[in-house]
């Protein structure tokens, strides 16, 4: 428990007996108070004075109340204008923020856009280097069949001589 | 925060009721009943006191309370009259005996331990409370801020409006007018402790003291502010206990019980 709530609770206790019997001595005072109107007065001016009293102390306890109330009020808005300084300050931090994020992003973009040039160069390279290598296999494939074609005629005019050999 | 406005909230409404009775030499004896603000004062009453009294016989002037045959110091506040002189006696039955029982003194013969009252063709109770609430705001502004100058400077509208505040009772008007005595920075605390048969004690207390270092000075004592037990809070600062504390002259009294 807080030290705050150990005192009101204390100030709880302390008004409870304090003020029991409040309303008789409060009402004692103001009868007395009206007793001692001035000789002559009728005893309307007297009832006046009474409820003028009475409704005095009314007002004087409200005005306590509300003067409460608005300090706590004022106390609630210094605390809301603190948190909106604040919420100002981290709006503007992370506004700063943003517009170097922005920046960052912007440089970023441009080096995707140099990487995408250079990765299209790298295409078109490869494709003609793709389309070489096609036409070379396919000039090496074409070689090979004529060294095959020649080496089995080779092959057939060998087995020719060596039949005519041994046919002798 | 909430809850410290509570508090003074609550200090500044409590109230304590009061018999006065007055011997006028009839076989019983004249009563006059209210409820005073812990942190009013009780000359505010003696003028409206007296002429009751008078329905009932001649009332010599200027008048004083006793409580139990001693003449009760009418420049302190309500709050610290009742905490030094009846809680010592009730402690143990609080609340059977909460009525605070005064008796009306007057004639010649004034008790010599009190201030006298001003006399201007007739006895002005109420303007000699004001004068000596200014004289009492002073000092503590003095001790607070080493000079009087933010109350010496409030002006003379000011200063009535801030007295009538303590009359009527206006926490509004009071709070309004007193921001303008208090100083922006206090330099040392202006204290009262009352312990029971002694002179008042004014201790000096440093700026981050705690309310453990005053009680320590007083052992076996237990510390009353505002009519409540305090030795639980020890370990608040003074500058707070002040700033949540203080009675309407800007002065914290403990009683010492």
């Amino acid at each position: 428990m807080s030290w705050t709530s150990d005192v009101l609770h204390g100030l709880e206790i302390r008004d409870e007996i304090e003020k029991r019997d409040s309303i008789y001595f409060t009402a004692f005072k103001q009868l007395s108070l009206t007793a001692q109107k001035p000789k002559g007065d009728t005893g309307n001016d007297g009832i006046t004075l009474h409820s003028l009293i009475s409704d005095k102390d009314v007002l004087i306890n409200k005005m306590n109340t509300l003067h409460f109330e608005i300090q706590k009020l004022e106390e609630k808005l210094v605390h809301t204008n603190k948190l909106n300084r604040q919420l100002e300050k981290e709006t503007a931090a992370l506004k700063g923020k943003i517009t170097s994020l922005t920046f960052e992003i912007a440089e970023k973009n441009k080096a995707i856009e140099t990487i995408n040039d250079e990765l299209l160069s790298c295409n078109i390279q490869n494709n003609i280097l793709s389309k070489t290598a096609d036409d070379l296999t396919e000039e090496n494939e074409s070689l090979v069949q004529r060294w095959m074609e020649r080496v089995k005629l080779d092959a057939e005019k060998l087995n020719d001589a060596n039949e005519l050999v041994q046919g002798k | 925060m909430t809850e410290v406005l509570k508090i003074r909230h609550k200090l500044w409404n409590g109230s304590i009721n009061v018999r006065i009775e007055f011997d006028d030499g009839s076989p019983e004896p004249k009563e006059y009943l209210l409820t005073v603000p812990r942190v009013s004062y009780l000359p505010i009453h003696f003028k409206d006191m007296v002429l009751y009294f008078r329905n009932f016989g001649p009332v010599q002037e200027p008048i004083w309370l006793e409580y139990n045959g001693i003449p009760l110091k009418w420049n302190l506040p309500v709050g610290v009259l009742y905490d030094y002189y009846h809680l010592p006696k009730i402690l143990d039955r609080r609340h059977q005996l909460p009525i605070l029982e005064l008796t009306v003194r007057s004639g010649s013969k004034w008790p010599g331990d009190l201030i006298p009252f001003d006399y201007k063709g007739e006895i002005d109770y109420e303007k000699t409370m004001c004068d000596n609430f200014f004289n009492q705001l002073k000092q503590s502004s003095f001790v607070a801020n080493g000079n009087s100058k933010l109350v010496m400077n409030l002006s003379k509208d000011n200063s009535t409006r801030l007295w009538q505040s303590i009359v009527s009772h206006d926490l509004n008007e009071y709070e309004n007018l007193n921001k303008k005595i208090l100083p922006k920075r206090v330099s040392k605390f202006p204290i009262k402790i009352y312990l029971p048969g002694t002179p008042i004690i004014q201790l000096p207390i440093a700026l981050n003291d705690e309310f453990g270092h005053i009680l320590d000075q007083f052992p076996g004592f237990d510390a009353y502010i505002h009519g409540i037990q305090v030795n639980n809070i020890r370990s608040l600062e003074i500058a707070e206990l002040w700033r949540v504390f203080r009675h309407s002259d800007n002065f914290l009294y403990i009683v010492m019980v």
